[in-house]
């Protein structure tokens, strides 16, 4: 009984330290327009950082909403984010 | 003694037929199924159309060679081209499809790295550290300085090349001067990156320069002093 109580708080303890960022849902439904919005908005930040700490963080949320892209929804609205942020890095 | 020999028949009538099962096994896994040509390169054409990746391309082309060999060996050559003349189309096809994937991925491609070298050259760019406005001046026109010698070696170069292009013409293409080409070549591919490489230092100078202090760096030409008129 002792035991399986320590294995149980074990357990959830290891799980309650895990993984603790959250992480990102792009709208299946709306994927395109997301794409879209996001890309200005993630890109836009980057672009006008005014310190290098506000770009570093920038930089790290476009990277991450790029993968959540790239791993959620792929196909033509990531090419389409990737796309869009170009335009506006390099503008 | 009798037993002895019986004993060694056995075994050697075992492993010969182990190894003849074993031979028949192989060959039997190996073997492809026949139905008709047209079904066979109906069974193909749905294989093509599940086609993503080059790896996939190569297997259906792997198994129609083995679908051509098969008839072959079973019926005859007629039967094969046959069964080629069917499948043939479709593998164009399926070849083309694929090259239009790859195209797209190439494109996505280049898409992700443009955007990697661009987050890469903004964070350079917040890192490099600066001087006043004069000396990042001095130091866009070393570039530019360097960049213009670079040209001009390079503008050589490629009459160079184009000269003897012409000359390996009239020689009717002998494999040495080809060869020299080749190096020709090779070596303006070089000198043009050099360039690049410069040009590139130069575009984080500027963009550091903007980010950092909001200095728009420009470079005038110094207008070419008139020279003194002697009487």
């Amino acid at each position: 009984m002792k035991k399986s109580i320590i294995l149980a708080t074990t357990i959830a303890l290891l799980s309650c330290s895990g993984e603790t960022k959250s992480e990102i849902i792009i709208d299946e439904q709306n994927h395109q327009n997301a794409a879209y919005d996001l890309s200005y908005e993630l890109a836009s930040a980057v672009k006008e950082a005014t310190t290098y700490e506000e770009f570093r963080s920038a930089a790290d949320n476009l990277k991450a909403y790029q993968e959540a892209f790239r791993t959620q929804i792929g196909g033509e609205s990531y090419l389409i984010f990737i796309e869009e942020c170009n335009t506006i890095l390099n503008e | 003694m009798k037993n002895n020999r019986k004993q060694k028949a056995i075994l050697a009538t075992i492993y010969t037929l182990f190894v003849v099962g074993l031979l028949l096994g192989t060959r039997c896994e190996s073997r492809i199924h026949l139905t008709t040509p047209e079904k066979d390169a109906q069974h193909l054409a749905e294989l093509a159309e599940t086609i993503h990746t080059e790896a996939d391309l190569r297997e259906v082309e792997r198994l129609a060679a083995q679908y051509e060999i098969a008839y072959r060996e079973s019926y005859n050559g007629a039967k094969a081209l046959y069964f080629k003349s069917l499948y043939e189309p479709i593998l164009d096809e399926a070849g083309e499809r694929r090259a239009a994937f790859r195209a797209e991925e190439d494109y996505l491609n280049a898409q992700e790295t443009m955007l990697n070298n661009r987050i890469s050259d903004l964070d350079m760019a917040w890192n490099m550290s600066l001087g006043s406005e004069a000396e990042e001046l001095a130091k866009l026109a070393e570039n530019d300085a360097t960049i213009a010698a670079m040209r001009t070696e390079l503008d050589a170069l490629i009459a160079a090349k184009e000269q003897y292009a012409e000359e390996i013409i009239e020689a009717g293409y002998p494999q040495h001067m080809l060869d020299k080409i080749g190096t020709m070549e090779a070596e303006i591919i070089a000198k043009s990156k050099e360039v690049a490489e410069v040009e590139h230092k130069s575009s984080i100078i500027i963009l550091a320069n903007k980010l950092q202090q909001n200095r728009d760096l420009m470079i005038f030409e110094q207008p070419v002093e008139a020279p003194e008129m002697e009487f």
